[in-house]
């Protein structure tokens, strides 16, 4: 764990306030925001939902349910949020692999079925959801309360787990389904989760 | 000359000896495969290769030669093939991801190209593993310029993937030699560094995190996201473990990379800093003369030999005058002259930048990137600050900050936009959660889109401007955060013009001499304020018959003009910074409504007969635009006449054609559209006369009875249609039209024709008076009476 180390010898040397202007992030008078766990905790029932898909055909967590697995990943935009839109390409190329454990996969947002349109088409195979009035986000408990005016509805990106029955097991807050070791780990919730 | 003495000889012997001879530091070019001399055409893929850096083995990303049958590709590693070419040559690269999962491009870092040769995400499309991509572009500024992916580019950069790019100037052969050392005496020094843990992956710490993974922690911290990490967050501040120069890491042991050299041999070294964030403060050691002398850099030589470093005016370097200080991105031209006994080592060293201006912490004093080791003399002429280089030349560099017609940027469109010319590097965002580099306190994510078609989707941000081609513009990059940011501009290259106090607004430099460049330093509590001028260049278009597989190219026609419309990124050159939105754009949008055109209206036109309007000139578009024309036809460029819809490009010219109205008094009118504009041509047919010229038969007096008598012929005149023709008088009187019959009956008559009347003195009228016969004949309301009568006149 050397990077962090010195990562960290680095950070702790601005917050002592040595060498303040070599590290632009943190200066001291700021104070990070806490960022606590969020969302609905495991163990609790999933909230119940039916939204329209990108075509606009409506698709109820119950229609998913008792197959396997769920995973719904909640994203903020798949018009303006480039790493969210790496996230579901990356999730795309890794589809194979996690249907091998029987699971359905499901985005969420609060963009317009066009918007989901657009973006999926020849792009993402499995269902983009529209949360238009993000009651589903808010019901989850990952909605984003502290975005300016212009956001107002998106959700906190944050990818829960859910057994079939419909009762969440995990909760993962990886963007980046590119590495492998992050593949892994929602792999392994999944097959936990059956 | 004389024959030489035999100390001359020896000099000279020395001279041909004393050629610096690099040991393990040569880079491989690419192969142009191009017969051509003005076409550089290369095919470069990126590709993981295991690396030996040193005797451990990094799972590096390269980008290869790879060029077809029966071309031989030049070896890959780090770095990737250097291309050389010149002023006015066309570059065409063949560029293909072989990649596992990276999406990547190429950005030919500096270069003023056609637009859609940029390689950045809001100019094409990722190229995703298995896809390609060609590069076309025509180059018209000399200089050391280098390559590297803009997709994300954080890891591939770090993990070797870059090369450079070095543009001769036309008049530089004929430098060489005097003022400028020969070619065998002149290396391309690529500076990076890398770091990988015991796997070889590239990235921070054991296990290694890539650099985008690191970037997306930050991110998701900074934007109050479950899941970030602050930690992330200090990547820029920790360079990467190993220096490479060259690819090699500097040994000190193994005194590599090292140059034999004769003293005071002037050695020319054009340097390429390729590191995601480190700064290298260059410091030359053990020489008799210790100085770095820059002759140029990113936008060709200099006028004059220059020193960096030092106090200039009352800006203050922070390093020693002679030492030279590059930041991520940056690139010099510069001179050292080695010198010393014979086998002594004179060292190339980096070493760190005092606080404030320090970018890379934790670097060592003198940590070596290079050895010249004496061999013999040399008998150069010593270099001085001020020599001349381009100065006197036609190659005299342009001097944009004198009396120059400066532009305001345009008003953005509706969908979000500044017009503010003072760009602010930001690090606090007042409406996110936490605080992350940015620019006017927003985070512009450009630096990436999905591929297949997404570059249409890449946001228009609020920090955009928006400029129009020509125009020179004078903006202001000021930096508010504590860091020092190598400020990058894409597509044109800025003139700096001085740096400004943040705390008084005071000059604290006023630029000395002129010079383009394509990143400048903005240091903390600072402002640069830089010039630059939006020349246009022409669009080359993709002809291959193969089509790109992937990317989604934008309809292109090959045009003298264009190439600069488009989005024009800039931004903070730290990788980290950049990937989490110290970004921003220069957007220069077409401009397809030309300068307003007027034709002139004619009048009283012959009808049913073909008109022409005056020729017009095309101005004020940068775009072909489509031409059309309704009621009549168009010539373009003096061509011929005709109806079907072209495109027309800016200096056309065009003039109309149609055919008047059969009708009096109707008018015909042509409407051109080019692009947004339009006008009209009319023409309007002359007014309907019936009136004609005053006509006059002359009397006849003495006539006999009962002979019939004829009058002058008169022309019709001053008519331009059929006026009506009637007499008037005794029963007997009669006219003729054009000596047809005679007749009593109304008719027509039109200009030109003749007429004359006939009578005659019946019997009768002799017992009656008077004893004369009267006729009026009427054309069209002019009257005119025709007597005969037996009487002499009165």
């Amino acid at each position: 764990m050397k990077h962090v180390a010195c990562a960290l010898v680095a950070t702790c040397a601005l917050l002592a306030g040595q060498a303040q202007a070599t590290e632009f992030f943190i200066d001291e008078t700021a104070k990070p925001a806490p960022v606590a766990d969020i969302g609905l905790p495991s163990g609790k029932a999933a909230p119940s939902f039916t939204l329209k898909d990108a075509d606009g055909h409506p698709v109820s967590l119950e229609s998913l349910l008792g197959k396997g697995p769920v995973a719904l990943v909640f994203f903020r935009s798949a018009d303006w949020c480039g790493y969210c839109k790496l996230q579901l390409t990356d999730l795309q190329k890794n589809l194979p692999e996690i249907k091998t454990t029987g699971a359905q996969l499901v985005g969420i947002s609060y963009d317009p079925p066009e918007i989901l349109k657009r973006f999926s088409k020849n792009r993402i195979s499995f269902p983009l959801l529209s949360d238009r009035d993000s009651a589903t986000i808010a019901a989850y408990g990952v909605l984003n309360q502290t975005t300016d005016p212009e956001y107002a509805g998106i959700a906190r990106h944050s990818l829960f787990v859910l057994d079939s029955r419909g009762v969440i097991r995990a909760k993962l807050y990886q963007v980046s389904y590119a590495e492998r070791p992050a593949v892994e780990r929602l792999l392994a919730a999944l097959r936990a989760a059956r | 000359m004389k024959g030489l003495s035999s100390l001359q000889l020896a000099a000279l012997l020395l001279f041909a000896f004393g050629v610096a001879t690099p040991v393990h530091a040569a880079l491989v070019n690419a192969t142009d495969v191009n017969a051509s001399p003005t076409v550089f055409e290369a095919w470069i893929t990126a590709d993981e290769k295991d690396v030996a850096i040193g005797a451990a083995t990094a799972h590096a990303f390269v980008y290869k030669d790879d060029p077809p049958a029966p071309f031989l590709p030049a070896s890959a590693g780090i770095p990737g093939p250097q291309i050389k070419a010149k002023v006015g040559d066309t570059v065409i690269v063949h560029f293909r991801n072989n990649l596992n999962t990276e999406a990547a491009s190429i950005h030919w870092h500096g270069i003023e190209l056609d637009n859609e040769s940029d390689g950045t995400a809001v100019t094409q499309d990722a190229v995703l593993p298995g896809q390609s991509y060609t590069y076309r572009f025509r180059i018209f500024r000399p200089g050391v310029y280098w390559y590297h992916s803009h997709i994300q580019p954080g890891n591939a950069t770090f993990a070797g993937m870059y090369g450079s790019l070095i543009i001769d100037n036309p008049i530089e052969p004929s430098l060489r030699g005097n003022k400028l050392p020969t070619l065998a005496n002149t290396h391309t020094l690529v500076l990076s560094d890398i770091e990988f843990d015991a796997t070889g992956k590239v990235g921070k710490g054991d296990p290694a995190k890539t650099i985008n993974e690191l970037v997306e922690l930050c991110h998701l911290w900074a934007e109050g996201e479950p899941g970030g990490d602050m930690i992330a967050c200090g990547t820029p501040g920790s360079p990467g473990k190993t220096v490479l120069v060259n690819g090699i890491e500097p040994a000190v042991g193994g005194l590599v990379p090292k140059f034999t050299v004769a003293s005071g041999q002037r050695v020319r070294l054009q340097i390429i800093n390729a590191a995601i964030s480190r700064d290298f403060k260059l410091r030359v050691l053990n020489s008799g003369d210790n100085k770095i002398y820059r002759i140029g850099g990113e936008g060709g030589l200099l006028d004059h030999v220059i020193l960096e470093g030092g106090v200039k005016q009352s800006w203050d370097s922070l390093y020693n005058l002679g030492e030279l200080v590059i930041g991520s991105g940056d690139r010099a031209d510069v001179i050292v002259v080695p010198s010393g006994g014979q086998g002594a080592m004179v060292k190339l060293v980096g070493g760190s930048m005092a606080v404030p201006f320090r970018t890379s912490l934790g670097l060592s004093d003198h940590y070596p990137l290079a050895y010249f080791e004496i061999n013999g003399t040399a008998s150069d002429t010593a270099i001085a600050v001020g020599d001349p280089i381009l100065a006197g030349t036609a190659e005299d560099v342009e001097n944009l900050k004198g009396n120059v017609a400066i532009s305001p940027l345009q008003a953005p469109p509706p969908f979000g936009g500044s017009s503010d010319t003072t760009i602010r590097l930001t690090n606090q965002r007042p409406d996110r959660p936490n605080q992350a580099p940015s620019v006017d306190n927003f985070s512009a994510m450009l630096d990436t889109n999905v591929g297949n078609g997404d570059v249409a989707n890449m946001p228009r941000t609020r920090v955009a401007r928006y400029a129009r081609l020509g125009d020179t513009l004078e903006l202001s990059v000021k930096n508010e955060t504590n860091a020092v940011h190598p400020f990058h501009l894409h597509g044109f290259s800025m003139q700096p013009v001085r740096y400004v106090s943040n705390t008084d607004g005071s000059t604290l430099r006023q630029w000395e001499y002129d010079e383009f460049l394509d990143e400048i330093e903005v240091y903390p509590e600072q402002t640069l304020v830089y010039r630059v001028r939006l020349d246009d260049r022409s669009r080359i278009c993709d002809s291959s018959s193969g089509p790109n597989t992937g990317p989604v190219l934008a309809p292109c026609a090959n045009a003298a003009s264009g190439g600069a419309v488009g989005r024009w990124l800039f931004h903070c050159h730290i990788f980290h910074h950049a990937g989490l939105g110290m970004m921003g754009e220069i957007v220069l949008l077409p401009d397809l409504t030309p300068d307003p055109f007027v034709f002139l209206s004619l009048i009283n036109v012959e009808r049913s007969t073909p008109q022409l309007s005056n020729v017009i000139t095309v101005s004020g578009i940068n775009m072909a635009v489509p031409i059309s024309v309704t009621g009549g036809e168009y010539a373009l460029n003096g061509g011929s006449f005709g109806s079907a819809p072209g495109t027309a490009i800016n200096g056309n010219t065009v003039q109309l054609r149609h055919v008047s109205s059969p009708a009096f008094s109707t008018s015909v009118t042509t409407t051109l559209n080019v692009g947004a504009a339009s006008a009209g041509f009319t023409s309007t047919t002359l007014e309907e006369d019936l009136v004609p010229d005053a006509f006059h038969f002359i009397d006849r007096a003495l006539v006999l009875p009962l002979f019939y008598y004829s009058s002058n012929t008169v022309t019709v005149s001053g008519i331009n249609s059929n006026s009506p023709i009637s007499i008037a008088g005794g029963s007997n009187a009669t006219y003729s039209v054009n000596n047809g019959a005679f007749r009593r009956t109304p008719s027509t008559v039109k200009n030109g024709d003749t007429v004359r009347l006939r009578n005659v003195i019946p019997l009768i009228d002799l017992w009656g008076r008077p004893e004369s016969v009267s006729a009026t004949l009427n054309i069209g309301g002019v009257t005119d009476r025709w007597t005969i009568s037996l009487l002499p006149p009165p």
